[in-house]
């Protein structure tokens, strides 16, 4: 039975917390931009947080608005873009932690909403609500969220039949578990929507906490070599490393050769870079590369678009003078070896 | 590293204090659970390249939040029974690992003339401090630049004594002999840990149910500033003590707890006395002419003491004091302890400011709370209308820590008896976890010069080069917030006394709206300029006067510019009011025009016009200025 009042209360509070998140919005990214979209989640939880247990939702109220005013100040205080996003996903990841006892459908879909329709231009609607009912009916099932929002996380929606099948799995395990466990949902949601601004990142780059790319100064070259060509040009004394990446080489296995370094004959192999794109969502699940052993690439794009450039790095021996790259000439057609960069030793 | 690793000893210990069972097994779990969850934050926050974390504010945050957790847990648990002995040792804990923290700074205020005294008691067996003073670089205290304060008591033969009574000192000889600086501090965390014990067993006498007192008592003895004063040399806490078991004994009507605690509250400082005289008060008015004698007799001996030490009964202080002077410090002094934004219960302390409100439903009130708060208002009254009521050079609210075990009685019992004021607890919970793990990150930052910013106007200041400050209601110097804070004080306390409630469901959006306009206006241009702020970009000069001049906060601040030193600062365009002062001609330069301003070693004031709204830069073209301030002309 829905309370009506406080379904009003609610609504009425979610309103002014939207048009104050939005009157404070300072910064282009699209999740400073989502922030109306987020206090609304708030205001959401705490309603379905309230609804389901004992509590009015007059004692849930205040709760709302310091988390919608803690975004707030997350906005405006924040300068550094990274801080300040990880500081509003930490404030969201609270909100999700503190409405465990909210239905873990209601927690479902605005946890999926929130790592999956952030940027809101990037989402091909059909898809979505697919991955978004499966979902919904994996948190029916099990009656929690902690397996339904992983499951959407993970999902890869390129392509939609695997995506089935995925889900249709995770549904399957899901009729196993029938008590409801609270506390690990809040748990499992804290940690996915602790990082939600790099949601991308979870599910297709998990191997970027483990092995983060790192960024020198940098020299860029930009040269782009198709099968057989070759570059020759001066490397400066203080250089480490050359920064490589591919193009439409996403089906190449790991240890396929990419090209060679002269005078010294040093290989470059996929694995040493990867496709520049092949972590872009449309692109992950049918790319054959994985994570280059030393990543060099950069974190693009926000929620579930984010992914990071198959950059990698080739070191390169000390006082080497000129080298000449040459791409090998087995490539398949089309596929390029790029030559981004030249990498200083750090100071 | 050794003060985070005894930090979670203390965390992982605190649950063992509290449950048994399930809810033990729970409370680790979660524990450990945020554990879990911050190494990931810190593990994600390393790989995306964040380096704004300060290492010593995330483990004060991380320490302070799992310490919220285990408190709401408290709160909700209904099996934690022997609330004071419980307490008291969550007390213990918590205060042990504080200390080091707190210890990260150097001691200052009156501490480092307390423990000097202490060192005296303990290595001379005196308390002339002449000998001390001429050796200071081989004293304990780490403070070489130590010398007598302005005022204090000598000596005929050169002796030089402290203005600082010398029970105090006297408590913590036998820690400071074993343990040195660090053991004379826990001697204070045991009289910290001793109100906690106390407290809950007050509130209990007082009818506050359990539920309530597992809610209220994290809030006070882990909030502000309870926490700042148990691990610090101040006779605060220690006088907190006192004065619960004073007032507890005189519920009960047990000679033997009340009188040792009144004696041991006028031997702490002289200025406890004023609460003593009212507890008089209260004895004459039962009739028992024996115990009053005694009473005076115990009071007395404090006074002696001083006198024999210094040569006054009331030490540096005098009777004139005490007079009734005109309204307006009153009033000043009142809201300043209510409102101020860095020295009042609002901003510092705001479960306390519920106790105040407790007052509006006196009548449903428990007596304790009536006879604590009536021996609190000749105190009250001669503490309004002093120039420091502030506190001076210490952490906020030092003279009334005191009184805040009445104010937290009256707050309990206003949680449990309006649903308003337990719907404000969140609000409050949040602040007080903010505040607090601020103090522990940065102890130093309790230290403030008390030129009308805090710290949180200061740091928001700083980072837009907008006056953020003026947002929050000063009456250390008094400002257009300070007088609508005051107003809707008034009305709030009004609405509290005609409906017995708040309207509550106003509180959310108003917290919202309030923040989105906080933010919103304090990145525009203010009609006040005061240019020592923190929002001002100083481009040369100096601080006047310089940042540790005694009483600084008596004299009207500023920045003085010499030749070719300017400052920089957002204005409305129009004109406005300069106000400075001068030895000598000086001349300044602001939006292309240039003014020669005559010589003015008092302060004048002068016009001049900002051309353009937005920044403005003034440059001293010729000779010294002193600049106080700027103000918007109408």
């Amino acid at each position: 039975m829905i309370d009506r009042r406080a379904l009003l209360l609610s609504i009425a509070l979610a309103v002014v917390a939207a048009w104050a998140s939005f009157s404070v919005v300072q910064f282009a990214t699209p999740v400073d931009r989502a922030l109306p979209f987020l206090a609304v989640v708030v205001v959401a939880l705490d309603w379905a947080a309230a609804s389901s247990t004992q509590d009015g939702m007059r004692t849930r109220l205040p709760h709302s608005a310091l988390l919608a005013a803690l975004l707030m100040a997350c906005e405006v205080v924040i300068a550094d873009e990274r801080t300040r996003l990880l500081a509003i996903a930490i404030v969201m990841a609270f909100a999700f932690a503190a409405s465990f006892r909210a239905h873990p459908v209601v927690l479902t879909i605005l946890a999926v909403l929130v790592i999956r329709w952030i940027p809101l231009h990037d989402v091909v609607i059909w898809r979505e609500l697919i991955i978004l009912a499966a979902a919904i009916a994996i948190a029916l099932v099990s009656r929690n969220a902690f397996l339904a929002v992983p499951a959407a996380l993970f999902a890869p929606a390129w392509p939609m039949k695997i995506t089935i099948l995925m889900l249709a799995g995770a549904a399957l395990l899901s009729a196993t578990l029938r008590r409801r466990k609270p506390y690990l949902d809040a748990m499992v949601l804290a940690l996915i929507i602790a990082f939600f601004p790099w949601s991308g990142l979870m599910a297709r780059g998990w191997r970027f906490f483990l092995q983060p790319p790192r960024q020198a100064e940098r020299r860029h070259v930009y040269y782009a070599l198709r099968r057989g060509e070759s570059v020759a040009f001066e490397i400066p004394a203080e250089a480490e490393s050359l920064i490589v990446s591919g193009a439409n080489i996403q089906s190449l296995r790991p240890g396929t050769p990419l090209g060679t370094i002269e005078p010294r004959a040093i290989p470059i192999r996929v694995g040493d870079a990867a496709d520049w794109g092949f972590m872009r969502r449309e692109q992950f699940f049918a790319s054959r590369n994985r994570y280059p052993r030393d990543p060099a690439g950069r974190i693009r794009g926000y929620g579930w678009s984010c992914w990071i450039d198959g950059a990698g790095r080739v070191l390169l021996p000390p006082g080497i003078g000129t080298i000449r790259v040459t791409a090998d000439s087995h490539l398949p057609t089309g596929a390029i070896l790029q030559i981004e960069s030249i990498e200083m030793r750090p100071r | 590293m050794t003060l985070a690793v005894s930090t979670a000893v203390v965390l992982a210990l605190l649950p063992f204090v509290f449950f048994r069972g399930r809810e033990l097994a729970r409370a680790l779990g979660i524990e450990i659970a945020i554990y879990a969850f911050a190494g990931a934050i810190a593990i994600y926050a390393h790989s995306l390249g964040v380096q704004d974390l300060d290492p010593a504010t995330a483990l004060a945050t991380l320490f302070v939040l799992q310490l919220a957790v285990i408190a709401i847990q408290i709160g909700a648990s209904s099996q934690v029974q022997n609330l004071a002995m419980r307490f008291a040792i969550a007390a213990a804990l918590v205060y042990a690992s504080v200390l080091p923290a707190q210890l990260r700074a150097p001691i200052d205020g009156d501490e480092p003339f307390y423990l000097l005294l202490t060192e005296s008691m303990a290595r001379d067996h005196d308390v002339d401090l002449a000998n001390q003073y001429r050796d200071i670089a081989h004293t304990d205290l780490g403070r070489p630049d130590l010398v007598p304060q302005f005022g204090d008591p000598s000596g005929p033969h050169g002796e030089q004594y402290s203005r600082h009574e010398p029970f105090l000192p006297l408590l913590m000889v036998p820690a400071y002999l074993l343990f040195g600086v660090p053991g004379a501090i826990a001697m204070i965390a045991l009289c910290g840990v001793l109100l906690a014990r106390s407290l809950v067993r007050w509130m209990e006498d007082e009818g506050v149910s359990d539920q309530t007192i597992r809610i209220v008592m994290p809030l006070v003895l882990f909030g502000p500033p309870i926490i700042y004063y148990a691990a610090r040399v101040w006779p605060e806490v220690p006088g907190a003590l006192c004065f619960v078991e004073a007032v507890r004994g005189m519920r009960q009507r047990r000679v033997q707890r009340w009188l040792p605690a009144l004696f041991a509250l006028v031997m702490l400082k002289l200025r406890f006395g004023l609460l003593g005289v009212m507890l008089l008060g209260t004895i004459l008015l039962r009739k028992k002419p024996r115990i009053a004698v005694i009473t005076i007799v115990a009071m007395a001996v404090p006074l002696a003491v001083v006198w024999w030490i210094s040569g006054s009964v009331l030490n540096v202080h005098t009777w004139r004091e005490l007079l009734p002077s005109a309204p307006k410090p009153y009033l000043i002094g009142l809201c300043g302890l209510l409102l101020d934004g860095a020295a009042g219960l609002l901003v510092q302390a705001p479960l306390f400011l519920l106790g105040v409100f407790a007052l509006a439903r006196w009548r449903s009130m428990p007596e304790g709370f009536r006879l604590g708060a009536i021996a609190s208002s000749l105190y009250v009254v001669t503490l309004l209308p002093r120039s420091e009521w502030h506190g001076g050079w210490s952490p906020p609210l030092r003279y009334i820590v005191v009184l805040l075990p009445v104010l937290a009685l009256g707050a309990a019992k206003l949680i449990e008896l309006s649903s308003s004021a337990k719907e404000m607890l969140a609000p409050v919970a949040v602040w007080t976890i903010g505040i607090t793990a601020h103090a522990l990150a940065a102890p130093w930052s309790l230290f403030h010069i008390a030129n009308g910013e805090n710290a949180i106007g200061e740091w928001l200041s700083a980072m837009f080069h907008s006056d953020f400050s003026r947002l929050f209601p000063s009456f250390i110097r008094l400002n257009t917030a300070g007088i609508a804070a005051a107003v809707l004080l008034i009305a709030f306390f009004a609405v509290v006394k005609l409906r017995g409630d708040a309207p509550a469901f106003a509180i959310a959006p108003l917290i919202i709206v309030g923040v989105a306009l906080f933010f919103h206006y304090g990145r525009t241009p203010a009609d006040r300029i005061e240019f020592e702020d923190a929002h001002v970009i100083h481009n040369g000069g100096e601080l006047y006067p310089y940042q540790y001049q005694v009483a600084r906060f008596q004299y009207r601040g500023g920045w003085i510019l010499k030749k070719g030193e300017s400052v920089s600062f957002l204005a409305h365009r129009g004109r406005h009011q300069l106000f400075y002062s001068s030895a000598a001609p000086a001349t300044i330069e602001l939006g292309g025009r240039v003014y020669t301003l005559g010589a003015a070693p008092a302060y004048a004031e002068t016009f001049i016009e900002v051309p353009l709204e937005g920044r403005t830069t003034l440059n001293c073209i010729e000779g010294t200025i002193n600049l106080d301030r700027m103000e918007l002309a109408r």
